[in-house]
């Protein structure tokens, strides 16, 4: 089943109404608010790698309040345990039974604050349930609800003393972007009052089950077999490429289209188009990069290999010799 | 206050160390192009134009690149400097005081910038500063090292420069001698100057891509120049090593080799065919040539012929493959070989010899007397295989000239003392089974080729009889030399003929014998026909002293000349019981090759076209008016023909967009017909975007329209309408007219005859995914 033009025109409607809400909190900062969407809609997580201080819990607060959600935000720091985030099995004296402590995880959108703090074990956990969508805790499994969606942070600046998060981990991530310090003009207005008080609570402008049902309807939106031709030539591009020791993989790939897609239908497109790939492809595909030691010294960086890729690539040309 | 902008050298020129290194590099490429060029000149005025010219390019092309000048103001800054310097420098004896340009210096360099790249490649080298030789070097140094350093400093890809010396040495080396001079050296150090650039590019270009950019450091660079040095000594050394078990050939084809020399003898009738003419009464006592200061002895060459086809020996021509048809312009002066002495010997002709130049012995210079002598001096064309000469255009009767010459070796040689040399000398086409019958006798219980051949000398000279059958007195005697007539000749009693003969039956049993042999048509000093009246100067030759010999090709000597004509005695009656042969008609010229023009026989070489008759019966002038007219409307038509070509493409493109066959092919041309047209009026559009990109490229919010409903009728899953094609190209022309009308007439024009949208589907990787998307 393919998604029809009508269905997109809704799918668009309804997402510019998300954004709209989100960005109320979050001046200037559209595309971030549309990348978060992306992520939550094609069922994946968001990394961010921004500095302190611009706006990732606003994000995580307002994506979770305008869909009618719940947020939890979570403080890695080097002793936070497994548990802490998964929740507790804990003995009742009275009831002589062992009751479930659901952890943080269990909410709508979860902020994991600063996640390479922590240690690799309790990192695991949290990606664990990312990528099943369920915590085991003593022989009983418990899934999250749909739709779920971790925001992580890294601060890029303070290394010392972190946890660097493994390649194959950073692979679990849709996303990475980085929300960035607001331009100018949006800074004279968040001053000026225009994002609101700090404790202002969003009216939500969908409900849980809506978003359910965008997350299905972004599955059917119709891609090309030559969206498909150029999707699979990026990522061979980033395996040839000369600074890179380890290119996209075809999770990688998969997570391109899948996003594409999302992409496209926000936009109120039924179909995928060479631009949604584009506007993509650094987001999706740069954290999942393994560049050569050599060239990282060199300075060369994820970012700019895929805008080379990128534009050393071409999108597909005009299908007929007319 | 803003500051204002400036046209600050600055923004343009890169840092000093890259500008340091792109000036450092090309002088080192073209330097080492320059060395290839050294072979063609071998004198110091060819280093000072080097010298002069690659600084001067690389300086012209930096002011350039800092003043911003677009690409055509850099050529006219180097065909400014071209004209300044290069009649000093190409052209010093057109230069007053050695450096102000006389007038007909610059039309000499103007000339030269065109036409000396075909005068380099038809004359003999090293040319020195001779005439106007110097100027193809001048122009390929200055212009190619300017063009390096302008793409190093302007295009986008700075390591692009390094394709001009890359291209350029190689055609350098078309240009130059035939035999291999530092094939190594200049080559390996044109590749190690490469490379080392292309290494430093490499680094400039990954340092201009890092952001926040980081340098690589000293150790950085260093490992690339040595790894880029290794890799040129590794090339090297398995290329000398390569070469030391197959050694390269002596010789390599250069243009020189296959290009059409101003002389070609093939076209030119045999004069040993016409041998017999000069012994006809009315003519033999005619003066020939006179030549003073020949030594005794020394032979006055006129022709020499390697070449028989069994009709007639002719002078061989590459069409025959050999070297002995190539003849090239001489420059100023020819080496002189250490030790050797040089005569002097003043010529002057009697009667027009065509287009042969007698000459003598090994030639050094030839000076023309009387006027005209500069021209005349230029079409002197000469052939070292033989040491025989040509005047292109001919030898008219009265012509003066000096020879300058190192003299053959005038001694006898015990020929059978000596044995069969190396030369090469075209193949004989055929030798008659009569001769095999008549060599045989006499050969075969003789050891050793010399002795063979001595003793086939020596039964000509006793068995033979002299006569030409011109004079009343003289005993029959057919002319020519054909199969047929050496056939008559050896089985005749007794053996009749003169010197066309007997010098061409000579060479045949040469060859028979395995001497490499030629005939040689000219004179002798001191042999003199006995007959007739002799000739008051004693320096003179008449008709009648023309004689022909041969010469073989020895391992001891080189080529030895042999006289074969047999002493003048009385002929006796034949025997009556022998039958008369009956012969052919001979021809008095050789057939001309397949390919070849028939020569024209009985026009002289140097008849002035003006002078031919014209069978048009029109009006000389009407006709020159109507040549004229002719010309140039064929001209109109033949530069209006690839516009044309041009307009009927487009058409025919756009038609059959219009008309494509279902509505996404329509829709999808119609877009494609809009980024065609924006291309055309010079529009950037990014070859690799989307359709997006395109149309923000291309600017009209209309455009932008047309690329998302292209891009729906190619991705969409839902094929589109007809109508929807339809208002397409309705747009599509929309479009159009807005092009067309915020452009001046101009503008119009040229985006109507530009080819850019035509080259744009005409690249490989565009064909290569047209093709794949197609299936």
């Amino acid at each position: 089943m393919t998604m029809t033009p009508e269905q997109a025109q809704w799918f668009s409607g309804l997402a510019e109404r998300i954004v709209t809400n989100v960005e109320s909190v979050l001046l200037g900062k559209s595309y971030v608010v549309r990348l978060g969407l992306t992520a939550m809609l094609s069922e994946g997580h968001l990394l961010l790698e921004d500095v302190p201080g611009t706006g990732k819990t606003s994000l995580a607060r307002a994506l979770a309040e305008s869909i009618r959600g719940t947020t939890q935000r979570v403080q890695f720091t080097p002793d936070l345990l497994p548990g802490d985030i998964t929740g507790i099995t804990v003995y009742d004296q009275r009831s002589g039974e062992f009751s479930f402590h659901p952890g943080p995880v269990f909410a709508t959108v979860v902020l994991a604050d600063e996640i390479n703090r922590a240690s690799p074990k309790t990192q695991s956990a949290l990606l664990e349930v990312m990528e099943e969508g369920h915590v085991t805790i003593d022989g009983t499994t418990h899934p999250v609800d749909a739709p779920f969606l971790v925001i992580a942070t890294q601060n890029p600046i303070e290394q010392a003393g972190t946890y660097r998060l493994p390649e194959a981990q950073l692979d679990r991530f849709l996303i990475r972007t980085a929300i960035g310090y607001p331009d100018h003009a949006s800074t004279v207005r968040i001053l000026a009052g225009a994002s609101g008080p700090r404790a202002t609570v969003l009216e939500p402008v969908i409900d849980l089950d809506t978003v359910r049902t965008m997350i299905d309807a972004a599955r059917t939106v119709h891609v090309d077999p030559v969206i498909g031709d150029y999707v699979a030539r990026l990522v061979e591009a980033t395996r040839a490429h000369a600074d890179v020791r380890l290119g996209a993989s075809v999770r990688g790939a998969l997570a391109l289209v899948r996003c594409a897609k999302t992409f496209a239908a926000l936009d109120g497109r039924h179909y995928v188009i060479p631009d949604d790939v584009k506007s993509l492809a650094e987001p999706v595909l740069a954290h999942r990069l393994v560049l050569d030691p050599e060239a990282e010294f060199d300075g060369v960086t994820q970012a700019s290999v895929i805008a080379q890729v990128v534009v050393e690539t071409a999108p597909p040309s005009d299908r007929v010799a007319v | 206050m803003s500051p204002s902008p400036s046209r600050s050298t600055a923004s343009v020129l890169p840092r000093p160390a890259i500008l340091a290194s792109v000036l450092l590099f090309t002088m080192a490429a073209w330097a080492a192009i320059a060395f290839a060029w050294w072979p063609v000149y071998r004198d110091l005025g060819f280093v000072v134009v080097a010298a002069v010219a690659i600084p001067l390019g690389c300086a012209l092309a930096v002011v350039a690149t800092a003043l911003r000048w677009p690409a055509w103001g850099l050529m006219l800054a180097v065909t400014a400097a071209l004209v300044v310097v290069g009649v000093p420098l190409a052209v010093p004896s057109r230069a007053l005081y050695g450096v102000l340009p006389e007038p007909e210096g610059l039309l000499e360099l103007i000339s030269a910038v065109a036409l000396g790249w075909t005068r380099l490649v038809t004359i003999d080298l090293p040319v020195g500063t001779y005439q106007s030789l110097l100027v193809p070097a001048l122009v390929s140094l200055l212009v190619g090292s300017a063009a390096t350093v302008a793409v190093a400093l302007r295009a986008r890809r700075p390591a692009t420069a390094v394709a001009i010396p890359a291209i350029g040495y190689p055609l350098v080396l078309a240009f130059g001698p035939e035999s291999v001079v530092w094939p190594i050296s200049t080559t390996l150090a044109l590749l190690l100057v490469l490379l080392l650039w292309l290494a430093v590019w490499r680094r400039h270009r990954r340092t201009d891509a890092l952001i926040g950019s980081v340098d690589r450091g000293r150790g950085g660079a260093v490992r690339q120049f040595a790894s880029a040095v290794m890799v040129v000594l590794v090339a090297g050394g398995a290329g000398a090593g390569l070469i030391a078990l197959i050694p390269p050939p002596d010789e390599r084809t250069v243009i020189r080799t296959v290009v059409d020399q101003p002389f070609d003898p093939f076209a030119t009738p045999s004069p040993l065919a016409a041998y017999r003419a000069s012994f006809q009464p009315e003519r033999a006592d005619g003066i020939a040539l006179t030549a003073e200061g020949l030594p005794d002895g020394e032979r006055v060459r006129v022709a020499v012929l390697d070449s028989y086809d069994g009709v007639v020996f002719a002078v061989g021509s590459d069409s025959v493959d050999s070297a002995s048809g190539r003849f090239v312009r001489v420059p100023a002066r020819r080496d002189v070989p250490e030790g050797a002495s040089v005569a002097a010997v003043e010529l002057s002709l009697g009667r027009a010899f065509g287009p042969w130049l007698p000459s003598t012995g090994q030639l050094v210079d030839v000076t023309i007397r009387g006027e005209d002598a500069p021209a005349v001096r230029d079409r002197v064309v000469y052939n070292a295989v033989t040491d025989s000469a040509v005047l292109v255009g001919g030898a008219p009767a009265g012509l003066r000239y000096r020879l300058d010459v190192i003299p053959a070796p005038v001694e006898e040689v015990d020929l059978s003392t000596v044995s069969p040399g190396a030369a090469a000398v075209p193949a004989i086409v055929s030798v008659p089974d009569e001769l095999r019958d008549w060599l045989s006798p006499t050969i075969q219980a003789i050891e050793g080729e010399g002795a063979r051949l001595a003793a086939v000398v020596e039964r000509l000279q006793t068995d033979g009889f002299l006569s030409h059958g011109t004079d009343d007195d003289e005993a029959p005697s057919r002319p020519g030399h054909s199969i047929d007539r050496l056939d008559e000749l050896v089985t005749a009693t007794p053996m009749v003929g003169d010197a066309e003969q007997y010098a061409a039956l000579a060479a045949l049993a040469a060859r028979e014998i395995g001497f490499p042999s030629r005939v040689v048509l000219g004179f002798i000093e001191g042999v003199r026909d006995d007959r007739g009246e002799p000739p008051v100067d004693p320096a003179a030759f008449r008709e009648r002293d023309l004689t022909a010999w041969i010469e073989v090709s020895t391992v001891e000597r080189g080529w030895v000349a042999v006289d074969v004509v047999p002493p003048r005695r009385e002929v006796p009656p034949p025997d009556s019981d022998e039958t008369t042969p009956i012969t052919r008609p001979q021809p008095a010229v050789q057939p001309p090759l397949e390919d070849a023009p028939p020569p024209d026989e009985q026009a002289p070489p140097d008849v002035d076209l003006d002078e031919r008759d014209d069978a048009t019966g029109l009006d000389p002038l009407l006709l020159l008016a109507l040549q004229i007219g002719g010309a140039v409307l064929g001209l109109i038509l033949l530069g209006l023909t690839p516009v044309l070509a041009i307009l009927a493409m487009k058409a025919r493109r756009r038609r059959r967009r219009r008309h494509a066959r279902d509505p996404a092919t329509r829709i999808l041309a119609g877009w494609m017909q809009v980024v065609d047209d924006a291309t055309d009026r010079g529009i950037a559009v990014p070859p690799t975007g989307t359709r997006r990109e395109r149309a923000a490229a291309i600017g009209a919010p209309s455009v932008l329209v047309l690329a998302r409903v292209a891009d729906r009728a190619v991705y969409a899953p839902d094929e589109p309408n007809p109508d929807e094609a339809a208002r397409v190209w309705s747009a599509v022309d929309a479009v159009r007219r807005t092009f067309r009308d915020s452009a001046t007439r101009r503008e119009r024009l040229r985006a109507a005859v530009s080819t850019r949208s035509l080259r744009r589907y005409s690249d490989r990787g565009g064909r290569q995914r047209r093709r794949k998307e197609r299936g």
